[in-house]
């Protein structure tokens, strides 16, 4: 059966199929040139995209299933009944993550059906979070207590990285962004309600780039890749998504002068954003030794000391600056989507083009709604937002060019 | 899977185990042992979506002085509790170093509001049941303090009788 979590190889194998078969429809080769590609690899492999689409089919369907199924045990033992006695719930619930987690392996690890087992450790991990806030029912801890998702979160965490499983971990991600929102009220405690919100954009624009920053050290062992994935692509999420919110020009219009922000607050923001900088330079040096550096890279880090340090000065928000920040953040915003889009077109990653894609859309449809009042500022949003995705279509297009020029050229060479 | 990592997977689980035992054995021996005082409180009933609905219980003895009402949120306070008649009132309040021993108080922060939160704000009840305390007349909470002063509640009296979800 094939392993969607180890056979990485394989993808490879899937990809260039596709990348053969656009190329005889582009003319670039022949049917028989593109047989000769093909003929270079297991005949096996050639079946490989059915099977992986089915595959993805059966990893979805698991999740699916797992994700319903938690929520119908959380939702059973919110309803709190009164008939059920607290012994028997705990109980219950002991058996489920025990159940669960033994089942998941045994698929998994002895029958080999990977997807199904993973899809139940994932479900042992929903039950014990499940068990957490079941505790806290019966003992009526507060609602709003900030431990409980942290406990979850320390909880799935060590089973995500001994499991190396997508979605053990994603869901051990979410947990650690839940944890540390859930800390936010009583670290803003005193602050008024958009300065929490900046405040709050702001530690979450130093997380994504934190879980980014880890994914890219993921990313250069071949056996973390798929992790260093998951990382990067919530990094992003989470970081535009923080930036995203940033700007709006009413958020900084209701800002006043941030105090009484307790200490832990900052710790987290600063730790967070040091150690992404120093973890991307870091690697950057270290690849740049063994003359692996890129051109992206640097630009990369530099964009997200630039963002970093743009929120972190919003976040202080000096009085008498307030109209410039709008500005300066929908700027940056808008050239951080760009460069985003860019460096998925020069190190070939789909999604980062399409995440970028999607966010010029939002961020074109949130100003259009926010400042137009008049035919001329919508003309003006308009035209911008066209031009910005018209060059966007341009890179795109000449990329295209450009690599199917110098594979002509190779082609003539031989 | 390599044999380090599936060791880790059930040490890890059984990880999760202990955890969730341990959890309920501290609120066990909190609600076992300490010193028990009844609060007067006026409740009002939400949802959670995690852990189902339950009653927001407002201490009366959560009321600050004017004095300590400029305290920085978060700080620790400690109120002084003194029996009187068939509820536990506040005497006395105090800052993060004011615990005596031997005292009965309750340690709680300050709130964004500057009342004093205990941390026994929510009482869990079950679904559909949040209205029998919100309409009841008079509402109790029976509380157990550790040495600390921290605080657990073990029950809630309405109209002097322990909650009883099947009540109409």
């Amino acid at each position: 059966m094939l392993n969607p979590f180890e056979d990485f190889d394989r993808r490879f194998v899937s990809r260039l199929r596709r990348e053969v078969e656009e190329w005889q429809q582009d003319g670039t080769i022949s049917a028989e040139q593109g047989r000769a590609i093909l003929a270079r690899y297991p005949a096996d492999s050639v079946g490989y995209e059915t099977a992986r689409r089915r595959q993805g089919l059966v990893i979805g369907l698991s999740i699916l299933g797992a994700v319903l199924v938690g929520l119908g045990i959380i939702t059973f033992f919110a309803a709190n009944w009164n008939e059920i006695p607290r012994g028997v719930k705990l109980g219950a619930l002991v058996a489920g993550v025990l159940l669960s987690y033994g089942a998941g392996f045994f698929l998994w690890q002895r029958l080999g059906y990977t997807a199904v087992g993973i899809a139940l450790v994932l479900l042992g991990c929903i039950i014990y979070g499940a068990g957490v806030h079941l505790i806290g029912q019966i003992y009526h801890v507060p609602v709003d207590h900030p431990n409980l998702t942290a406990f979850w979160f320390l909880g799935v965490l060590p089973l995500a990285y001994a499991t190396r499983s997508k979605p053990v971990m994603f869901l051990a991600i979410v947990l650690f962004l839940v944890a540390a929102g859930f800390r936010l009220p009583h670290w803003l405690a005193e602050v008024y309600d958009a300065d929490a919100v900046i405040l709050a954009s702001a530690m979450y624009l130093a997380l994504g780039a934190l879980l980014y920053a880890i994914g890219k050290a993921k990313g250069l062992l071949d056996e973390w890749e798929p992790i260093g994935g998951l990382f990067r692509a919530i990094g992003l999420v989470v970081g535009f998504g923080a930036l995203y919110l940033l700007t709006f020009h009413d958020l900084i219009d209701e800002a006043g002068r941030i105090d009484g922000v307790d200490y832990r607050y900052w710790v987290l923001t600063y730790a967070a954003s040091v150690v992404a900088v120093a973890a991307m330079a870091g690697l950057e040096w270290w690849r740049a030794r063994r003359g692996a550096g890129s051109v992206v890279e640097p630009f990369e880090i530099a964009t997200v000391v630039l963002l970093l340090t743009a929120s972190h000065v919003l976040a202080r928000i000096p009085v008498g600056w307030e109209p410039l920040y709008p500005i300066v953040i929908n700027a940056l915003f808008a050239l951080a989507a760009l460069g985003l889009m860019v460096s998925g077109y020069l190190q070939g990653r789909e999604g980062r083009i399409n995440l970028a894609m999607g966010l010029i859309a939002l961020f074109v449809i949130s100003r259009y709604f926010e400042y137009s009042t008049t035919l001329f500022d919508r003309s003006l949003v308009f035209v911008g937002a066209g031009v910005i995705l018209l060059a966007g279509g341009f890179l795109l297009e000449r990329g295209r060019r450009r690599m199917l020029t110098s594979m002509r050229a190779g082609e003539g060479e031989r | 899977m390599k044999s380090w990592a599936r060791i880790a997977f059930w040490i890890v689980v059984a990880g999760q185990l202990v955890f969730l035992i341990g959890f309920i054995a501290v609120k066990e021996t909190a609600l076992r042992t300490g010193t028990e005082v009844v609060l007067q409180t006026v409740p009002v009933d939400p949802r959670s979506l995690l852990q189902g609905d339950y009653a927001i219980l407002d201490y009366e003895i959560a009321n600050l002085p004017t004095s300590m009402q400029d305290a920085p949120t978060g700080q620790t306070v400690y109120v002084y509790l003194q029996e009187e008649g068939n509820v536990w009132n506040a005497m006395g309040w105090a800052g993060p170093t004011g615990f005596v021993e031997g005292e009965v108080l309750i340690k709680g922060r300050i709130d964004r509001r500057g009342h004093a939160d205990f941390g026994i704000g929510t009482y869990f009840v079950p679904e559909g049941t949040g209205h029998i305390i919100e309409n009841a007349q008079d509402v109790k909470v029976v509380v157990k303090l550790d040495a600390d002063g921290n605080a657990i509640i073990k029950e809630v009296l309405v109209d002097g009788e322990p909650f009883d979800p099947d009540a109409v």
